[in-house]
């Protein structure tokens, strides 16, 4: 298939370069002339002068002298002679046979103001651009500039809300980590429902090897992939719907999210320069009780148990003798650890653009600079990145780009913030216990500057607990990454403004190295542990090859028809190899590399090498016709191969239909002024999806650690998976579109459903009987439906004042049709402590939990006495007062004073799964942002920007965790209304160690997280052009933007913005953060000269 | 358009309902209802100006004010005002900080308890309900300058009990001290009343709820870090029990030889570490170690530590009996015949001191129900004896007017173990043989044959104290055997000289007698006296007789010095009988005819098949008459009309009618003689077709002895030729034959 696919590249390029190599005659006859200003007549010097054909591609140049002659060789008498400078307007002048002739050239002025075009929106869908108005599937774009005044550090930030039916949510709020994008919801189970990036029409690879996440988280490994400078960007378009998709085929299951750079422009050089600085804050958190609070909960939460106190000679920390110092002075504080991991966070960035161009070469080019440091001690990103977009015209009919990115990324993460726990640093800040001391204080009570890690306290030992800030300090993870990516283009219209041929090719070298490193005083534990002084450097490289080929075709077929095809090869080749070392016991905290002497030997450290190759090809046929601008169809069938898959069904065809009616364009419809457009589409498409990991149908053959008479064994890993198939998402999309009043106002509405068939699950469990625990199957069918509507209006227009408002909403639900027999159908213990019940129910939505109803606590004994129906006290055989019991006979807790009431809904005295009734589902009803824009004068500008969410219950993990009172954990505030004496009335139930029913999953912590939020703020300032002028500046704004600024809700928790773990038919919201999104001010300075 | 129209509703809504901030501090907020800690509550109370100047002055005021857990025993301002009063003090201001700082260390309990909780004993395993009167309180004495040696030192107590093998201290357990209490809840739990609360505190009223002396006057003022009882005394740590016999005059003698016998410093690397950190000063620190032999050390604040809070529900108790009544009993007791306390051995010491500890809280109406260390009845009358009786940090102190007469000072044990002659016997008796048991039991009476140690060492007999073992060396062959055979071979020996005389059978010896010796449950072998000498089988296989030289009266007996010592036979039985056979005209012959030609007794080692040397037998043999009569019933082989035996039959049938008779009159396991002391069934030597054990009812009274068969065939001993004495075995002569018959 290789070398098949490479002599059609072969072929290809040659086909284009016999095209444009048209035969040249030689002819020596050399013109002279003299180059001068119009208006002054002074001669000119340095002048471009060139002969150029009829397709003005140059022929030959030269450059007038200091008085402003020039004398040139020309090949051809019949072309043209084109003069150039700085300051001037260009002159082409035939050429008429005479050897002297004297050019004048006229100072041009105008070049400095502002052209202003309108034009209808272009929208490109990476392939072919389509004018927006006759686009049959659903696109949404937002153009940089609505953007610029964000101070978001990447773009899917910057996106955030403001498109209907994309939905992006930050992990964490440390610099450099990733924003997870869904478009239309989640659609696959364990294929990545990351939409595909692409970028100035070329795949760019965002997806996450298999084993890239040693030390390293894979969300975060994500963000650094899609680190394209903000400013950088001129456009985003995210494709929706299938039929849309459909042409970008694998991979594109999930949307397309397409990007285009900037790129130069005829004019003179402008220089643009950006500042953005931020400050982070971290908002007002969850208060935590303090050290003396938490002495007084530890010690009765562990004698609630059973009655067994804190053994005094084992447990000195809670003791608060002052005549044992040591342990008065380290555990008789009151340290806010979060307060002391926490820092104000700093962005920096620097911006520095070059941009201009002539008729024939036009260029952009960027450097920039972005520095940022968390809010969490110890993280940090910083990013260089620079770019060379290059776009000659070599004649009319030939041109070609050559773009140039580079970045260069370096992420400081804190240690412990590894794959899936998060920020880990954090959440052990908060339960830390806060009586203890940050630095150690010796034997005889004198602080010293060492921190204070004991190898082990009654909270436990690392991972458990450690000291937080010794961990941001000391322990390191940094992650560097460095990516170029060329990407050549060539475009040749065979047949002027009929047939085009493009020929793309993109080379893309990733390369990411982890480094990590956790030293002895991270930790507190002993030298011989292999938690200490563990480093670990991990490499991963990656190269992928791009090709794409195009062929497009826009015949003319009269006024009343227009017909546009194209015909697409694309091939790709993705190259990927890691290492990773990870040793122990390092002789030093300062020998941080595993290269140096230590320990390899234990099962948790490893030397791993990992390479793998896939590569796939496509060929796509387009067609869009249209009939009296009305009636609009577009045709496409793309067909995909992929090495994931084996030899039979490697390959697969994806069909798109869709369509557009334009039912403004009818005549009956064509007195109504106002009214510009207004369309209904249909679409219907097919796109698979491959699986993630290559290799699948092998069978896999690894070897026993173990070896036995000096061999190792070796043993089949895996089932063969010759018959896995695509996953194929079918995506159907009715649409309307309407433009009123002159565009000021434009609704977008959608209906969708996306249904994905042949759902691959992964590891699914399996009767051993065969050998094999698990297996991965193509099982089930899932389906992503909802609406979307987009309004963008503006209402205010005059000379000074312009008010725009923009509003959109959608809904998305996920729904299980088909799913593997393997699969199990309920999830959650309702006798545990925590946890939810969720059932899998067919052709349901996704995300409804059910658990006890919270009915507030027992004052005392008398509470505790078990009641009928009819409130009557429930007597044994013996005439003896019954207690209100948990889970007889099983668990056969008896309540007592203090523990939590949960309704005893089928009044048997006893509380048990029949007491278990719905709570509350995590689809959110709507989502959504709208915000408006208002500009006076065209110099003061005011963007505010609301995201929304409405009518979801989540559960509020954090306060489930934080007045749990089950362990050693520091909890909120909250518990210290905790029922304490006999009679309390309260709320929040007593504390037991390791014991109770307190924390039941019940609508205790089930809450209404509908919020509205206010995102955003910015306020700008254009210098008028007065002012610029004198400053000699072409250009000069000045903003403000608050980001995150208020959040409006009746959640009583951090954020109420929390994701249904996508995907998962038991993914319910679980609201885990104690930390708020942070509050951002930030100052931008925009210039241009 | 209609569901985007309510949901613009609900945005506006949302922004007028933006109280989240509200409901959030509500949520998060301190509670209004949430009471304040004990410095504030105590401060809000009013009436405990004085306890809270004492809190600032020991610096407590940062701690109770805001942080642990905590019940607070809080004495008023009145409890303050008779405070100072009595100590001299006259303004609160006064008090310097150690002195608050002992007052409210020691009003503070680790943990917060209302008042139900405080009688429940936190075990291992959760509350036991009704079992506990104390807690651990947060004083602790710590580091204490001591005179030891003529040396100042820093000593530090030990916070274990000491005992083989085990740690004494524990670094880290600061030893703190326990505050006892007295709640209706458990008091009636346990059976106890005011009576026992007034046997401590006579002054004081029994309330309920009482602290020590003091009385709780209000239960349970709930603060936010624990709980406060107010309480009508100040109560200051108190002493625990090494302290007061350490400073109590009037048992300076008890402390006195208990200190320089019992007591230890030793050098401890953790506590002299700990001590310079906090004092940080250079000196050494010393451990008081107790003898890990006594019950307890004195100085332990803490329990057995079987379980870590132990010390809620027990603590120890010391009968310290007064300097004049032990004075008395070293002189009448201890040093009768030791010269001086310096010359008494160890062990007496452990004893003695034993003797007054109990490992229990001895609640004084419960006093019967507790033994002390050496497992015995506390003998003291409570009306009479106990001179004072204090409750204490570690236990109950009884100060007596009467020493504890433990059976070990005054019984026929004692003979030996208080006098330096009886070395060798003491140490028999001691080691584990368990006749230190049986000879102390003040409440049976024996009889003891006690050897001095120029006797046994005469006889060959010794041990080897750098060795630990024991030594024999035959005076006759000189061969010498050490360690468990040398022991062995004593302890038979010496159990011959223990002999249980309920009625003091052996206080006089001139006539002739046999009598067993050994316990009841332990039998030993039967020995014989005659004409003021004692003899045992070995004695007559040696030919010499054991002469009494003297003797001495205690409570459970007498025991007589002796010269010699009553030996076992190491001769087979069947000498005994070969001998018995050949005199003349005896009638044991036609039996030993049988015997000697049967294939079961080989004649030159008087070997019989099937018996073991060491093992108790009874040998019934039918005399000569009661042969004939078998041989005439068939049962044995010869002439049946006349009854001539036939020694050496030829037939199998006839020889295994030999060995089945003669099997049959050997009654295994037992030694029985004509004192009632062993009856019932007893089993033979024989076995019958299957295998099974057979059979010998005993008749047994004082001068009877009767045997019956299987068949209910009666034999009765012959006296006068019975009762012989041969290797852990009586031979008897019966008038009868006894018959197996299945």
């Amino acid at each position: 298939m290789r070398q098949k696919f490479t002599s059609y590249l072969y072929y290809l390029t040659l086909l284009t370069v016999c095209l444009t190599g048209n035969a040249i005659l030689a002819q020596n006859n050399v013109i002279r002339g003299t180059i001068i200003d119009a208006e002054t007549k002074d001669p000119i010097a340095g002048a471009t002068v060139i002969e150029q054909d009829a397709e003005n591609r140059t022929i030959t140049g030269v450059i007038s002298d200091f008085d402003g002659n020039f004398a040139i060789k020309i090949k051809n008498p019949n072309n043209n002679l084109s003069v150039s400078t700085m300051g001037y307007s260009s002159k082409t002048i035939p050429l008429t046979g005479a050897s002297e002739y004297t050019i004048e050239l006229i100072p041009s002025v105008s070049d400095l103001e502002e052209v202003l075009i309108t034009a209808e929106k272009p929208v490109d869908n990476g392939l072919i651009g389509i004018a927006e108005r006759n686009l049959t599937t659903s696109v949404v774009t937002v153009k940089a500039s609505d953007l610029e005044n964000t101070q978001a550090a990447s773009i899917d930030e910057a996106l955030q809300g403001r498109m209907p039916g994309v939905d992006i949510t930050a992990n964490t709020g440390d610099p450099g980590a990733g924003m997870q994008i869904r478009i239309r919801g989640t659609s696959s189970i364990n294929g990545s429902s990351d939409p595909l990036v692409v970028v100035d029409g070329m795949p760019y690879e965002t997806s996450i090897p298999e084993d890239f996440n040693f030390g390293s988280a894979d969300e975060q490994g994500y963000a650094a992939l899609l680190n394209i400078a903000p400013s950088d960007i001129e456009s985003i378009s995210v494709l929706k719907d299938a039929a849309a998709t459909a042409m970008w085929g694998a991979r594109a299951a999930s949307g397309v999210l397409i990007i285009n750079t900037k790129r130069g422009s005829v004019g003179a050089p402008k220089i643009g320069y950006t500042f953005i600085g931020t400050l982070s804050k971290l908002p007002k958190t969850i208060p935590m009780l303090n050290g003396d609070q938490y002495s007084m909960l530890i010690p009765e939460e562990y004698m609630n148990r059973n009655g067994t106190p804190l053994n005094t000679l084992n447990v000195k920390e809670f003791q608060y003798d002052p005549q044992q110092v040591y342990y008065y002075m380290n555990y008789g504080n009151n340290t806010d650890w979060v307060d002391a991991i926490s820092q104000t966070g700093l962005t920096g960035e620097h911006n520095l653009s070059l941009q201009g161009g002539g008729k024939k070469a036009r260029y952009f080019t960027s450097v920039g600079y972005y520095d940022s440091k968390g809010v969490t001690k110890g993280t940090g990103y910083q990013r260089i990145t620079g770019r060379l977009n290059l776009d000659y015209v070599v004649s009319d009919r030939i041109r070609f780009k050559a773009d140039l990115a580079y970045t260069h990324s370096s992420t400081d993460r804190n240690y412990v913030n590894g794959t899936g726990s998060g920020d880990r640093l954090r959440s052990v800040a908060y339960t830390k216990m806060p009586n203890m001391s940050i630095y150690e204080y010796n034997n005889f009570g004198e602080l010293t500057p060492n921190y204070f890690s004991p190898a082990q306290n009654i909270q436990g030992l690392y991972p458990g607990t450690y000291n937080p800030v010794a961990m941001a300090e000391y322990a390191s993870n940094i992650q560097t990454g460095e990516r170029i990516v060329p990407h050549f283009n060539l475009q040749v219209d065979l047949v002027p403004k009929r047939l085009v041929s493009t020929f793309d090719i993109q080379f893309d070298f990733n390369s990411t190295k982890a480094k990590a490193f956790l030293p002895q005083n991270a930790t507190g534990r002993p030298f011989t542990e292999t938690v200490v002084n563990r480093a670990s450097d991990s490499d991963v490289d990656i190269a992928s090859i791009t090709s794409k080929t195009n062929l497009i075709y826009t015949p003319d077929i009269g006024d009343k028809h227009s017909l546009q095809s194209i015909l697409s090869l694309q091939t790709n080749d993705f190259i990927y190899e890691s290492h990773n070392a990870l040793t122990s016991n390092t002789a030093s905290s300062f020998l941080t590399d595993p290269s140096v002497p230590s320990r390899t030997q234990n099962a948790e450290l490893q030397l791993y090498t990992n390479s793998s190759q896939s590569r796939s090809v496509a060929a796509l046929v387009n067609t869009q016709y249209s009939l009296l601008d009305r009636y609009i169809i577009n045709v496409g069938l793309r067909g995909d191969g992929n090495s994931k898959f084996g030899p039979d069904n490697r390959y697969a065809l994806f069909p798109s239909v869709s369509t557009r009616w334009r039912v403004s364009g009818e005549p009956f419809m064509q007195n109504l002024d106002w009214l510009d457009d207004f369309s209904f589409r249909a679409s219907y498409g097919q796109s698979g999806r491959a699986p993630r990991y290559d290799y699948r149908y092998f069978n896999i053959y690894g070897n026993f650690n173990a070896e036995y008479l000096g061999y190792n064994g070796v043993y089949p890993q895996n089932i063969q998976l010759s018959n896995l198939k695509w996953e194929t998402l079918v995506g159907k999309n009715l649409g309307l579109n309407l433009r009123m009043f002159d565009q000021r106002v434009t609704l977008d509405v959608d209906v969708y459903q996306n249904t994905t068939h042949d759902l691959i699950f992964q590891n699914l469990d399996l009767t051993t009987v065969s050998g094999y625990n698990q297996i991965d199957q193509n099982v089930g069918v899932i389906d992503n439906q909802g609406w979307e509507i987009g309004l963008y209006t503006t209402p205010i227009k005059t000379d000074k004042w312009k008010v725009d408002f923009n509003f959109n909403i959608s809904r998305n639900q996920n729904i299980i049709r088909e799913i593997s027999e393997y699969f199990p159908s309920e999830s959650g213990n309702v006798d545990r402590n925590g946890e939810f019940k969720r059932f899998l129910q067919i052709d349901n939505p996704f995300g409804s939990f059910y658990g006890y109803r919270f009915k507030g606590v027992y004052p005392d004994l008398e509470s505790t006495q078990a009641r009928d129906a009819n409130g009557d006290i429930i007597t044994g055989p013996n005439g003896q007062i019954v207690y209100m019991r948990f889970n007889y006979p099983n668990t056969d807790y008896v309540f007592q004073p203090g523990d939590a009431i949960y309704e005893d809904i089928n009044k048997d005295g006893n509380i048990d799964s029949r007491d278990v009734v719905y709570l509350g589902n995590s689809n959110p009803k709507f989502t959504g942002g709208f915000g408006p824009s208002i500009t006076f004068n065209n110099q003061f500008k005011l963007l505010a920007f609301f995201t929304y969410r409405l009518d979801y219950d989540i559960v509020n993990g954090t306060d489930m965790l934080t007045t749990n009172m089950y362990g050693w954990d520091n909890q909120s505030t909250a518990v210290l209304d905790r029922w304490r004496n006999p009679g309390d009335q309260t709320n929040i139930p007593r504390a037991i160690y390791q014991g109770g029913y307190n924390w039941l999953g019940s609508d205790r912590y089930v809450e209404d997280a509908s919020f509205l939020r206010f995102r955003s703020a910015t306020f700008s300032y254009s210098l008028p052009k007065s002012a610029l002028e004198n400053l000699r500046l072409d250009d000069l704004r000045v903003y403000v933007t608050a980001d995150n600024i208020m959040t409006f809700t009746n959640y009583r928790g951090q954020d109420p913005e929390v994701n249904m773990r996508g995907g998962d038919p038991f993914g319910i919201a679980i609201d885990y953060s104690r930390t708020p999104p942070t509050r951002r001010f930030t100052l931008g300075i925009q210039t241009r000269f | 358009m209609k569901i985007f129209n309510k949901s613009i509703f609900v945005i506006a809504m949302l922004l007028v309902l933006s109280c989240s901030d509200e409901e959030f501090d509500e949520y998060y907020g301190r509670p209004e209802d949430l009471e304040e800690p004990i410095y504030q509550i105590l401060e809000e109370r009013g009436n405990f100006t004085s306890l809270l100047a004492t809190i600032d002055k020991a610096g407590y005021k940062n701690i109770l004010g805001k942080s642990g857990y905590w019940t607070m025993f809080a004495p008023n301002d009145e409890a303050f005002s008779s405070f100072l009063q009595n100590e001299g003090i006259s303004n609160i201001e006064n008090i310097d900080s150690t002195l608050a700082g002992k007052i409210v260390r020691y009003a503070l309990v680790y943990n917060a308890f209302r008042t139900e909780r405080l009688s429940d004993y936190q075990s291992d395993t959760g509350w036991e309900e009704d079992l506990a009167f104390r807690r651990r309180t947060a004083y602790y004495d710590g580091f204490q300058e001591e005179m030891v040696d003529g040396q100042q030192r820093i000593v530090v107590s030990s916070n274990r009990n000491n005992a083989e093998g085990a740690d004494y201290y524990i670094p880290g357990d600061n030893n703190n001290k326990y505050l006892s209490y007295f709640i209706d809840e458990f008091m009636q739990a346990q059976n106890l009343s005011a009576y026992d609360y007034n046997f401590f505190f006579p002054e004081a009223n029994y309330s309920g709820f009482n602290l020590l002396s003091a009385a709780v006057q209000t239960e349970n003022i709930v603060a936010e870090n624990g709980i406060i009882h107010e309480v009508n005394k100040v109560s200051l740590p108190l002493i625990n029990l090494d302290q007061k016999l350490a400073n109590d005059e009037h048992y300076s003698l008890f402390y006195t030889i208990l200190k320089e016998n019992l007591v230890n410093y030793v050098y401890d690397e953790d506590a002299t570490t700990a001590y310079q950190n906090y004092s940080r000063n250079s000196k050494d620190v010393y451990v008081k170690v107790y003898d890990p032999a006594l019950a307890f050390s004195p100085n332990n604040e803490n329990f057995l530590k079987e379980a870590d809070n132990d010390g809620q529900s027990d603590a120890y108790t010391i009968f310290a009996p007064k300097n004049d009544v032990l004075q008395q009993f070293i002189d009448e007791v201890l040093l009768k015949n030791y010269s001086s306390l310096d010359v008494l051995p160890k062990y007496i010491f452990e004893d003695f001191y034993n003797a007054h500890m109990v490992q229990n809280a001895v609640w004084p109406s419960l006093l019967a129900g507790y033994n002390n260390e050496l497992n015995e009845e506390l003998r003291f009358d409570l009306s009479t004896d106990i001179a004072e009786a204090k409750v204490l940090s570690n236990g109950f102190f009884y100060g007596t007017n009467k020493i504890q007469e433990s059976n070990l000072f005054f019984s026929v044990y004692t003979s030996a173990y208080l006098d330096p002659e009886f070395t060798l016997a003491t140490r028999l008796f001691n080691d584990g043989s368990g006749y230190r048991e049986i000879t102390s039991n003040i409440n049976n009476r024996y009889t003891l044959f006690l050897p001095s140690d120029d006797v046994l060492r005469n006889l060959g007999f010794d041990y080897n104290i750098n060795r630990s073992e024991w030594v024999y060396t035959s005076p006759e062959t000189g061969n010498t055997v050490v360690g468990t055979i040398a022991r062995t071979r004593l302890t038979r020996i010496l159990y011959n000289g223990i002999i249980p005389t309920p009625n003091g059978e052996l206080n006089d010896l001139s006539g002739s007698g046999i009598i067993r010796s050994g316990d009841l449950d332990l039998p030993g072998e039967y020995i014989k006296w005659e004409n003021n000498t004692v003899y045992a089988a070995g004695n007559e296989v040696i030919e010499n007789r054991v002469n009494i030289i003297g003797y001495e009266d205690q409570r459970n007996g007498r025991t007589y010095y002796i010269d010699n010592l009553l030996e076992f036979s190491e001769e087979p039985p069947g000498l005994d009988i070969q001998r018995l056979a050949e005199e003349p005209e005896s009638p044991f012959t036609n039996f030993y005819n049988y015997l000697n030609n049967s294939s079961l007794y080989d004649a030159a080692s008087g070997n019989i098949q099937g018996l073991e040397i060491g093992t108790s037998y009874t040998f019934a043999i039918p005399n000569n008459e009661a042969i004939i009569q078998a041989v005439k019933d068939g049962e044995l082989p010869g002439d049946q009309e006349t009854g001539e035996p036939n020694y050496t039959p030829a037939g199998q049938f006839e020889i295994d009618q030999v060995t089945d008779f003669i099997r049959y009159h050997i009654l295994a396991t037992r030694t029985i003689s004509d004192d009632g002391l062993t009856g019932g069934q007893i089993e033979t030597l024989l076995q019958d077709d299957l295998g099974e054990k057979t059979y010998i009812s005993i008749l047994n009274s004082t001068g009877e002895l009767t045997f019956i068969d299987s068949a209910g065939r009666e034999a009765n001993y012959i006296p006068s030729q019975s009762n012989n004495l041969a290797d852990r075995s009586l031979i008897h002569l019966i008038d009868n034959y006894l018959l197996y018959t299945n």
